[in-house]
């Protein structure tokens, strides 16, 4: 454990050290980071320049939840995509080989060697304006509160990370598709919304199957104390199971892997 | 003439052939615009209490089903072309064609449009044909009409997102441009909500801008929202904003290939 955390650090630092070569271009995206956020929330007023809730849920709860879609929008952005990117290089190139042959764990050397740290800042603009929702709501959370809210969170890097876990694993198959990481925002795309703004079919499939529920709408919910226990319940399920699903789906595309001369 | 209009259309298979290689990729593109639909579900959320202004339930499907196909054969990609011809020197290539590059570019992307609509016009209609509460006026006037706006949508955004590509040659940057560009779109086209229903001053702003022209104005003419004048009108100020853009283009173009050749790549 204590040897991957120390990995982790010298993978990250060396991601840093790349990319503060490029100054400008860190400056530029973080502007770009704190306008899509700004635009996200003129969006959301014009549905409520006809209504006084969406869902159920007033504007400042609704902010809650855009936070929150900021910021895991940073996460993938920052911890994910990078590593996707360049595991589908590996595969198609042949060299996912070095990866096998490194003495770590190669589910942990795919998902996390990789940082894109300018878009940490998408994490800081959500958590940002999380604040400033709660401050507009004269809302303090309880002790209770927090703690369903820090579970849910890490309930929901969970899920997001199997998500893109098994996307990754995908492209072990479809070696020619370098776009499969954009389907899942396609549903992600809801995640700006309360998951009571969907009806039927889609929010099941919202909640339990592509499980964006668990992502902005139940931490948020959490937080303002609107969440039932039993949500926070399968939320844990639903993630411990995705964990060990996943894991074996990538051992087993490991196992099935032929490089790329054979 | 005749031989520009052969070059053309062989430049044009050249690209059907092109994007026919990469179609999963191209599915997922397709597939991955979910946008219009998450906005469609918020706004059919809200109009469940009633209508919301001057908008039913039937007049949000009908809306969105055509802001979806407005956006798909409007759809343009050109600026990361651009980009990455002009970082990697790929364009010297294009320009020892024996036809100008925005030629060659426009070619690939009308390629992409007879794929798409082939997929996408029985498409629409079928679904159009299966939601009876569905609101919309396809008559023929509105056909008519609606077919040329979308091709002035299609336009505009053209040059529109050409003349931001352009603006590599000065900085590197020049995708972020293409950023606040679609988010003036997405808001002031017509994306997030039809304009009617904006708030004012934003309504009033998107009226005047050319945003509109590029999504919303083909989708009001055929939700009839429209009477004649309006359409013509609306015509004209495409046409007027397509002048603008050439200039533009002819400028930029200009400008960006002494600088081109300045760096001697």
């Amino acid at each position: 454990m204590r040897k991957y955390l120390k990995l982790l650090g010298i993978f990250w630092r060396f991601s840093i050290l790349r990319e503060l070569e490029y100054r400008v271009n860190f400056l530029t995206n973080a502007f770009m980071s704190v306008f899509w956020l700004f635009w996200g929330v003129i969006s959301a007023t014009i549905f409520f320049a006809h209504r006084d809730t969406v869902g159920g849920w007033t504007f400042e709860q609704v902010l809650v939840v855009l936070g929150l879609y900021t910021l895991f929008t940073g996460v993938m952005e920052a911890f994910f995509r990078p590593n996707i990117t360049q595991m589908i290089e590996h595969v198609r190139n042949g060299t996912f080989d070095f990866v096998l042959v490194k003495p770590v764990d190669s589910q942990f050397y795919a998902s996390f060697h990789s940082l894109t740290m300018w878009r940490l800042v998408d994490i800081l603009a959500g958590a940002a304006l999380i604040a400033y929702a709660l401050r507009a709501m004269g809302l303090t959370p309880t002790g209770g509160q927090l703690l369903a809210f820090g579970l849910l969170l890490l309930v929901a890097l969970i899920l997001i990370y199997c998500i893109w876990l098994a996307m990754m694993t995908m492209s072990f198959w479809f070696v020619k598709i370098d776009n499969f990481a954009e389907l899942f925002y396609a549903f992600y795309e809801t995640g700006r919304f309360p998951i009571s703004v969907y009806s039927g079919l889609l929010r099941a499939l919202l909640t339990f199957v592509i499980p964006v529920a668990f992502i902005t709408t139940f931490p948020a919910a959490a937080l303002m104390g609107l969440l039932e226990p039993t949500e926070l319940l399968i939320g844990i399920v639903l993630a411990l199971a995705l964990l060990a699903l996943t894991n074996r789906l990538w051992r087993f595309a490991v196992r099935s892997y032929a490089s790329a001369s054979s | 003439m005749r031989k520009f209009f052969i070059k053309y259309v062989v430049l044009t298979r050249r690209g059907i052939a092109a994007q026919l290689e990469y179609r999963m990729a191209m599915a997922i593109w397709i597939l991955s615009a979910s946008f219009p639909l998450v906005m469609l579900a918020v706004w059919l959320s809200l109009a469940a209490e009633g209508p919301v202004g001057s908008f039913s339930a039937g007049d949000f499907v009908g809306y969105y089903l055509l802001s979806f196909y407005v956006r798909q054969m409007t759809a343009v990609w050109v600026a990361w072309e651009l980009d990455y011809d002009i970082r990697h020197g790929d364009l010297n290539i294009k320009l020892l064609h024996p036809i100008a590059p925005i030629h060659e570019y426009i070619s690939f992307n009308l390629a992409d449009k007879v794929i798409r609509g082939i997929l996408f016009t029985p498409l629409v209609i079928g679904v159009a044909w299966l939601i009876p509460t569905i609101q919309i006026a396809p008559t023929a006037a509105n056909l008519f009409f609606f077919s040329i706006a979308l091709a002035g949508a299609w336009m505009l955004r053209y040059l529109a997102q050409f003349i931001l590509g352009l603006f590599t040659f000065w900085f590197s940057q020049a995708l972020v441009l293409i950023d606040i560009f679609w988010m003036l779109y997405l808001l002031l086209g017509g994306g997030i909500a039809p304009l009617e229903l904006l708030p004012e001053p934003l309504k009033t702003i998107a009226f005047y801008l050319p945003f509109r022209l590029m999504m919303s104005f083909p989708i009001e003419i055929m939700m009839g929202r429209l009477d004649t004048a309006e359409i013509l009108s609306g015509l004209a100020a495409t046409m007027v904003w397509g002048i603008a853009l050439m200039g533009a283009y002819r400028l930029l173009w200009a400008r960006g290939m002494r600088r081109f050749g300045a760096f001697g790549a």
